[in-house]
């Protein structure tokens, strides 16, 4: 695996909260382009802890995040350019139309000359209904929030895409056209991290996926070696088990 | 990239309901007090064509202020007429507002409506940014582009700041120019200057406590909690600091009051023309002319006596009550407005001394036995001087504070937690 | 229901909004002690010092005639800081204040008055929109709304829950505070804490209840209608403001276009014509008769300038008393219009119960009118006659036979014997029970809001969308 095409890289990360909680332990994941990377653990594991220390919203406590070799503490706002985000459950500007959304977000990541067509075409792409294209997003399920969430991410064009618990609340068919437009995304070379509850969608997209339990990462297979193993059932185990700081 | 920003709060402000309705009020309010405010000068200046002094006449009475409209300050207690005769100042008013008994609050004034309603609307308009785009993800995702947080707070600033400053400026605009319809008003091309210079006073207000609401925002994770104490922190900064210097005067600094002072020259007319009545009667009112004079001058001197006293202390009082009051950014904006507009208090005080002065010198001629006076003249102090004898420090100020808070919102965005 | 009031009122006491009241009421109410507990002294002093023990100062010319200190104001202000307390009185019920035209030559900003109704009618409705503004649409956008009523608990029982626990919320700054403020007053003026007293404070905090009660089925009614509770906020703040400064404010301007008062200024230049009129053209007409051969005698003069100085003085007083009337009418008027606003209908039955504000004074008047005919009574058993006065004294002359006589307007006769039978002045204040009877009208207007505004709330919340 060429060093090249090393997009998100985790190095040695750890985060101790002020009031003594240990986030993350000792975290090393990498991501190449044309990868997706599944991070599978239960509520507190430190899967957000993970991704808001990639974004820069907390610094971590020892070790480094890097962005296409950037490292995000020091040069944040250079890294951010490499990377599109798609948070969980995320509000949007209500007022706005999901357009002007777009919009102003592309507008945000660099894009600045794109038209209506571009818009268009994007919103399209993840299949979002027409006639919601020039509707307040207010109105909007969570199911059409989650879909412009991803075009925002698609239209800034970043090698890597973080996103954060991106099908929970969906229902099974809007959570596979969601997953087929992140292997879209796969086959055009974008590294893909995302953080997740779903084991199901976790085997089915991720070329590589880690166990996170209690800050650490316990567990990393990648998707040949799933073949011969039931994630279902590690994962499960896992969860079950002595919890690792008793 | 802050264009980006700016032009995207504007837009939805202008979206949003809250923002239509807070526009709607402060329509109403600004033309509803420029309207009572008109008719109350207009009702005033046919008062003053009654007054006003004819050629000779021992009156000294000044034309109200158009300015006044916008700024009232004590512009009706410079309007009174002051009839100068031996026995001593005849104080008129003209018509006596209906409100004097009852108003909860004095006439709400541009300078009232935007000391009080303004800066509660810039308040929580600011409070609400921050706070509420966190609330619901938008921050984050924001944050997560290649946007520094000063870039993204600026844009905030800015972009509310001209959401709000536009259509006030308009409304206000448009108000003035309706009242330029009336040729019996003008403003002139002093006045013009001096109202352009009060609402560029007003927008550096409204802009202080845009910045306060952010600061606060920024410091504080539930909106619903934190909206109490920013209230609290309004009512302390608009009507709890600027009364303070007041209220720590008056214990200080011993003044009667104005009720105790009008008892005490009743008392002192009525135990004098008694006592000349008594006079008068032993000698059967005959050549009573020698002995009124000579109680008349009792009474000058006693008043005389009586109000240099009490102007005296009264100045003191208003003195360290001012300097006191004017660190609060809401009591420093009146003060700026009121001096500017020609009604604040330093004016009056400096007409009520030229009142007087006119006062001595027609006295005296009355004595050598004059019978024509010369008028009554009374001139504004220029900008200029208004500036270097105390705006320029409210002024300056009021600046100050506004980057001051914008500071401190800056500094704790930048800590902010956005998750 | 009692789960709903005791969650919502637990809900309402770990706030840091409650705290914070909690806090700056104490403090409000404690600077309320102190401030008129010290006015209170001050102005009985100088009331003890005018009076000597008992008023007025016998005379038989004119008497000063002082209003007691009021020691309820610290209930409710009502302006009376600022009025008159010395009046004068001469025969013929001729009475006025220090001057009709009160020169308030040096004026101060004005600083609200710090009583309970101001800190009450401010200070905590402002508190009970807080803590209701969210009472539904909070709920509704938290989506614990659908999860209570999908229990067996009726949407009434629900709401009325709400209400209860707001008031009570409300109602525990308050009472602390209006605790803290009676034992400061207690501890610094122990004289006014009589059963009348108490029993005045608690009338006022059953009327604050009625009247924040209705401040909070105004906030469950439009929290009800408006989906985000931001909005339902600021349409609440906004009702406020109307409620507060724009409908005192208008009754005040509609009164002065409505009710028309001569400007002082024309008031003051009628006079010279009126006076030429009622005055010095009867005293040429004298003159004239003199001349004429109809009058001779000095005593016959001296009686017909007599008569026409008298019905001069009349007229003056008329006058006068016209333009007084007119401006007390204008002011009923205003306080009249503004009865619209729930706000001053509270303040004008506070004021009534402190035995302050305009009706207070109307009092005080009423108690010198009916003074005024012992007073004339007695002066004319002393002197024989009563001479009517206004602030004018005339005096001319005419010719009679070549001689000149001086006229003068009449002078009551200062008595000099004994006087020790003079006629106190004795000031009746309205009790309690005269207070309520006066403020039953404006405290019958805060029931009817509250009943209006509770079927709003309810009818509003039952057939509204709790999705």
């Amino acid at each position: 695996m060429s060093k090249q095409n090393l997009i998100l890289k985790a190095d040695d990360l750890s985060k101790r909260y002020e009031d003594g909680v240990l986030a993350l332990d000792h975290l090393n994941l990498e991501v190449r382009a044309g990868e997706v990377y599944c991070l599978l653990g239960a509520n507190c594991a430190g899967k957000t802890t993970a991704i808001n220390l990639f974004l820069n919203f907390i610094p971590p406590t020892t070790g480094t995040c890097y962005i296409n070799g950037i490292d995000v503490t020091k040069d944040p706002l250079e890294a951010k350019k490499y990377v599109a985000f798609v948070s969980e459950n995320v509000m949007l500007y209500g007022n706005f139309t999901a357009r002007q959304n777009l919009d102003f977000f592309a507008k945000l990541g660099g894009k600045t000359a794109l038209s209506k067509d571009a818009y268009y075409q994007v919103m399209r792409r993840v299949s979002l209904q027409e006639k919601a294209f020039e509707q307040r997003v207010k109105t909007f399920s969570k199911g059409m929030r989650q879909k412009l969430g991803i075009s925002i991410a698609i239209i800034k064009d970043a090698p890597a895409i973080l996103l954060d618990e991106p099908t929970s609340g969906l229902d099974p068919k809007a959570a596979e056209e969601f997953l087929e437009i992140l292997q879209e995304l796969k086959s055009e070379g974008k590294a893909i991290f995302m953080s997740t509850h779903d084991i199901f969608r976790a085997k089915e997209i991720g070329d590589r996926v880690g166990i996170m339990k209690e800050g650490r990462l316990v567990l990393e297979r990648t998707r040949e070696e799933l073949q011969f193993e039931d994630l279902i059932k590690i994962y499960i185990d896992y969860m079950k088990s002595e919890p690792l700081t008793a | 990239m802050i264009g980006t920003i700016v032009k995207k709060e504007i837009a939805a402000n202008l979206l949003s309901y809250k923002f239509f309705i807070i526009i709607l009020l402060i329509t109403l309010l600004l033309f509803t007090s420029f309207f009572v405010l008109y008719k109350d000068y207009k009702g005033r200046q046919a008062d003053y064509e009654l007054v006003r002094a004819k050629p000779g006449e021992p009156i000294a009475v000044l034309a109200p202020n158009p300015l006044s409209i916008f700024a009232k300050g004590l512009d009706e207690a410079m309007t009174r007429s002051f009839e100068i005769s031996p026995i001593g100042i005849d104080v008129r008013t003209g018509q006596k507002s209906g409100n004097a008994v009852f108003a909860f609050f004095p006439a709400p004034d541009f300078v009232y409506v935007v000391k009080v309603v303004l800066s509660l609307v810039a308040l929580l308009f600011g409070f609400d940014q921050v706070s509420r785009e966190r609330e619901n993800g938008v921050l984050r995702l924001m944050l997560s582009n290649s946007v520094s947080r000063a870039t993204v707070l600026a844009g905030k600033w800015l972009g509310n700041f001209l959401s709000l400053a536009v259509p006030f400026v308009l409304v206000t605009l448009i108000g003035f120019a309706l009242m330029n319809l009336d040729p019996g008003l003008r403003f002139g091309s002093s006045g013009t200057g001096r109202f352009l210079l009060l609402v560029a006073i007003a927008l550096i207000y409204i802009g202080l406590f845009l910045s306060l609401g952010i600061f606060v925002s920024a410091l504080t994770r539930r909106s619903a909690s934190t909206l109490v104490i920013l209230l609290l922190i309004w009512t302390l900064l608009v009507f709890v600091l600027p009364n303070l210097g007041t209220l720590v005067a008056r214990q200080i600094i011993d003044v009667p009051s104005v009720k105790a002072l009008s008892e005490k020259r009743t008392q002192i007319w009525t135990s004098e023309i008694l006592l000349q009545i008594g006079e008068q009667r032993a000698v059967n009112f005959r050549g009573d002319g020698a002995i009124r004079k000579r109680h008349l001058d009792a009474i000058n001197a006693q008043l005389n006596a009586l109000e240099a006293d009490y102007r005296i202390k009264f100045d003191r009082l208003v003195r360290l009550a001012k300097t006191i009051n004017r660190l609060s950014p809401a009591a420093g904006f009146v003060y700026a407005a009121t001096e500017l507009a020609g009604t604040g208090i330093d004016e009056e005080s400096r007409l009520k001394s030229e009142v007087i002065r006119h006062k001595d010198a027609v006295l005296l001629e009355m004595d050598r036995g004059v019978k024509e006076h010369p008028a009554f003249v009374y001139r504004y102090r220029t900008v200029g001087r208004v500036l270097a004898e105390g705006g320029l420090f409210d002024l300056a100020w009021l600046t100050i504070s506004l980057i001051l808070f914008f500071a401190l919102g800056f500094v704790a965005f930048v800590r902010y937690d956005v998750r | 229901m009692k789960t709903i009031i005791k969650r919502e009122l637990l809900d309402h006491l770990q706030s840091i909004q409650f705290i914070v009241l909690l806090v700056f009421s104490i403090t409000l109410f404690s600077a309320n002690g102190i401030i008129f507990a010290k006015k209170f002294r001050q102005v009985d002093s100088t009331f003890q010092q005018r009076t000597a023990g008992s008023q007025p100062h016998p005379d038989t010319q004119i008497i000063f005639l002082f209003r007691q200190s009021n020691p309820y104001l610290f209930l409710a202000e009502g302006g009376d800081l600022d009025r008159p307390s010395a009046y004068f009185l001469m025969a013929k019920g001729y009475f006025s204040a220090s001057s009709a035209f009160l020169s308030r030559d040096y004026k101060l900003p004005d600083i609200p008055k710090l009583d309970w109704s101001f800190i009450i009618k401010t200070i905590f409705s402002l508190y009970v929109i807080l803590l209701g503004y969210a009472a539904v649409s909070g709920e509704k956008e938290e989506g614990t709304l659908r999860l209570v009523l999908s229990n067996p608990v009726g949407r009434v029982r629900f709401l009325a829950g709400k209400y209860i626990a707001i008031l009570c919320a409300a109602l525990v700054p308050l009472l602390a505070g209006c605790l803290v403020s009676s034992v400061i007053l207690a501890i610094v003026l122990p004289q006014i804490l009589t059963f009348d007293t108490v029993s005045r404070i608690l009338f006022l905090l059953l009327l604050s209840a009625a009247y924040l009660s209705l401040f909070a089925f105004l906030s469950l009614l439009v929290s009800s209608l408006i989906r985000r509770s931001s909005i339902a906020l600021l349409v609440l703040l906004a009702v406020w403001v109307v409620f507060i400064v724009l409908i005192p404010d208008i009754s005040g301007i509609l009164a002065q276009k409505l009710a028309k008062v001569p400007s002082d200024y024309q008031t003051a230049k009628n006079l010279g014509p009126f006076v030429q009129k009622e005055v010095w053209d009867k005293i040429n007409g004298i003159q004239a008769r003199i001349d004429r051969g109809e009058l001779r005698t000095e005593e016959a003069v001296k009686a017909e300038a007599e008569k026409a100085y008298e019905s001069g003085q009349e007229k003056l007083r008329f006058y006068e008393k016209n333009y007084e009337d007119s401006v007390a009418q204008r002011a009923r008027l205003a306080r009249d219009l503004s009865r619209l606003s729930p706000i001053a209908l509270f303040q004008y039955a506070a004021d009534d119960i402190a035995l302050s504000g305009i009706h207070g004074e109307e009092e005080f008047l009423k108690n010198i009118s009916s003074y005024s005919k012992i007073y004339d009574a007695y002066v004319m058993k002393k002197t024989g006659k009563l001479i009517s006065q206004s602030n004018w004294m005339f005096s001319s002359s005419v010719k009679v036979d070549g001689k000149s006589i001086d006229l003068h307007s009449p002078q009551p006769e200062a008595y000099r014997g004994d006087m020790s039978d003079f006629p106190k002045f004795v000031e009746r204040p309205a009790r309690l029970s005269e207070a309520v009877r006066y403020a039953l009208g404006d405290i019958a207007g805060l029931l009817v809001w509250n009943i209006l505004l509770a079927g709003l709330a309810f009818s509003m919340f039952l057939r509204s969308d709790v999705r």
